[in-house]
């Protein structure tokens, strides 16, 4: 079923600092085939937090799936990870 | 593009300050329904409840999920019952109390919290379906655990049904004596708009379509965040809350949308109200107290609703065309933490409330009262609040909870949503002269604009 809303997707992750969490997000969404549009990341007193903005429509999954996939290796993780259509923000935050 | 301090900032509103959808209501007609039997006629209703309902819960819970923001109830809201049963053959007390059931059921089954409509529209006279709605109001409670109840009794354009208001008050009464929650799931209102989404008081008014999603925003949390980071004048104090709330009803207006294209149905409104709930700091009465009032309740609590109520709904035109249902702040005294407080420290009483009501967007809602008090001061106290709404232009509900066997400053607890809080003080001064004197108060002044 073709998706009715948008292809972009909002990662957000909060978490405390350390290594290997920008390097475990990002495998899960290169073996789903997401690309990946746009990575921030900063470290502010120790709390870590990394932004992606992700086009879901090159990779043959559905919103649910990598969803699920991406929220399975956020408990891996033990980190605070969200997965969120774009339109949510872009409408609250835009006139 | 949005900005990593905007994305945060969303998420912050969410995960800190509780910014969720209070309700997503689906509006249902259900005039088809109505046979001139009652067996026939409640069959006709649930097929229809599981056709147009069946997989709402499900779409509501699958764009939650795409969103991320929560989405806490999702509720169903029909055609005024009154108007099916004046279609029965042959209407009665217990056909009424059948559909009744039968509504609750068709609730139960579909993963709905509570259903709307058990409504009678009598802000001019009662019809044969309304005058028995409302006396069979107190069985139908008793037999039910999710159904929402509604009576409409005046309007600015036709006055004040006075005899509506006095059979209110000895229904209420009636209604405390034989169901535990009854009297929270029933609501007396003035100038009702057809798009309420939140309960008790959602009906889905004949002016709809043959369905519709209604959404029914929050954020108290959200925008109590806002106030206590404004230190400055009351301009910029206003614009703040404007900001906050123009953002919390493009949320909802996304929402609304999306569950509405999925389901295939009308998007109707949103309504953009301040609802609070018991949990901390979900509080209208601590936005109140952070604008630099000691307590909610105290002198400039009236001045500060009103610019608060004022300033969201600014916003919230700003960002939606569909702006509707009652939109303001609801200020009720069980279900808002704030309010739960000062009440049972004394500092609000019902006469200060009814005073705040005037410049928010309900009335005295969820206000427990002693279980004695005389159906004629009931009355008197409905009279008074919905005369605020007939002589302001304002709709104004009245959701009073006379408590069995219980005193001013006894302890109730609702749970849930419902909250608790001190059954409030209520003046045993006579009104009963002047209730009874029957029949209808006429149009105001005000309404005279053709």
């Amino acid at each position: 079923m073709a998706d009715p809303i948008g292809e972009k997707i909002v990662i957000t992750v909060l978490s405390a600092d350390r290594p290997g969490i920008v390097a475990g997000v990002t495998r899960v969404l290169a073996e789903l085939n997401v690309n990946i549009l746009e990575l921030s990341q900063t470290v502010l007193d120790g709390v870590f937090s990394m932004i992606a903005i992700a086009d879901i429509s090159t990779s043959g999954y559905d919103f649910k799936k990598i969803k699920h996939d991406l929220e399975e290796e956020g408990a891996k993780l033990n980190i605070n990870l969200l997965i969120q259509r774009k339109e949510i923000f872009d409408r609250m935050h835009r006139v | 593009m949005v900005t990593s301090d905007e994305i945060l900032e969303t998420i912050k509103m969410v995960k800190v300050e509780q910014l969720d959808i209070r309700t997503v209501t689906l509006g249902i007609n259900l005039l088809d329904c109505a046979k001139n039997d009652v067996g026939h006629t409640c069959e006709r209703i649930a097929e229809k409840l599981e056709d147009k309902a069946g997989d709402f819960v499900e779409i509501v819970n699958g764009v939650q999920e795409d969103f991320g923001i929560p989405i806490v109830n999702k509720r169903i809201a029909v055609t005024p019952i009154s108007l099916i049963i004046n279609a029965l053959g042959m209407p009665s007390k217990k056909a009424a109390v059948k559909i009744a059931t039968t509504l609750d059921e068709a609730a139960e089954d579909l993963g709905i919290n509570f259903i709307g409509g058990y409504t009678a529209l009598v802000h001019r006279a009662a019809s044969l379906g309304d005058n028995i709605l409302i006396e069979s109001i107190p069985e139908a409670m008793e037999a039910t655990e999710r159904l929402c109840s509604s009576v409409v009794v005046a309007s600015t354009r036709d006055g004040i049904n006075m005899d509506e208001i006095l059979r209110m008050g000895r229904i209420i009464k009636k209604t405390s004596e034989i169901s535990e929650t009854g009297c929270a799931r029933l609501v007396v209102l003035a100038n009702a708009p057809e798009d309420i989404p939140f309960m008790p008081g959602a009906y889905h008014g004949i002016g709809n379509s043959d369905a519709s999603i209604n959404v029914g925003i929050s954020g108290p949390g959200v925008v109590r965040a806002a106030v206590e980071k404004t230190d400055g004048n009351f301009m910029d104090l206003c614009d703040t809350i404007k900001r906050v709330s123009f953002k919390i009803v493009r949320a909802g207006e996304l929402i609304g949308e999306e569950v509405a294209k999925r389901m295939k149905v009308d998007f109707g409104s949103i309504d953009l109200s301040l609802a609070p709930t018991p949990a901390v700091g979900d509080s209208v009465a601590k936005i109140i107290e952070d604008m630099g009032i000691e307590h909610c309740g105290g002198p400039g609590s009236t001045c500060a609703l009103a610019l608060l109520t004022d300033a969201v709904k600014k916003g919230g035109i700003m960002a939606s065309s569909r702006i509707g249902g009652y939109s303001g702040a609801f200020i009720p005294v069980s279900e808002d933490r704030g309010m739960i407080e000062v009440a049972k420290a004394g500092h609000i009483n019902i006469e200060k409330l009814e005073a705040m009501t005037s410049v928010c967007s309900v009335g005295l809602d969820m206000v427990p009262i002693p279980g004695d008090t005389p159906e004629e001061i009931i009355a008197g106290i409905i009279a008074d609040e919905i005369a605020i709404g007939v002589y302001n232009n304002k709709t104004v509900g009245v959701r009073l909870v006379p408590i069995k066997g219980k005193r001013e400053g006894d302890y109730v607890h609702f749970g849930g949503l419902l909250g608790e809080g001190a059954v409030m003080p209520v003046k045993k001064i006579d009104c009963s002269k002047f209730v009874k004197r029957g029949g209808r108060i006429p149009a105001s002044v005000t309404s005279f604009r053709n």
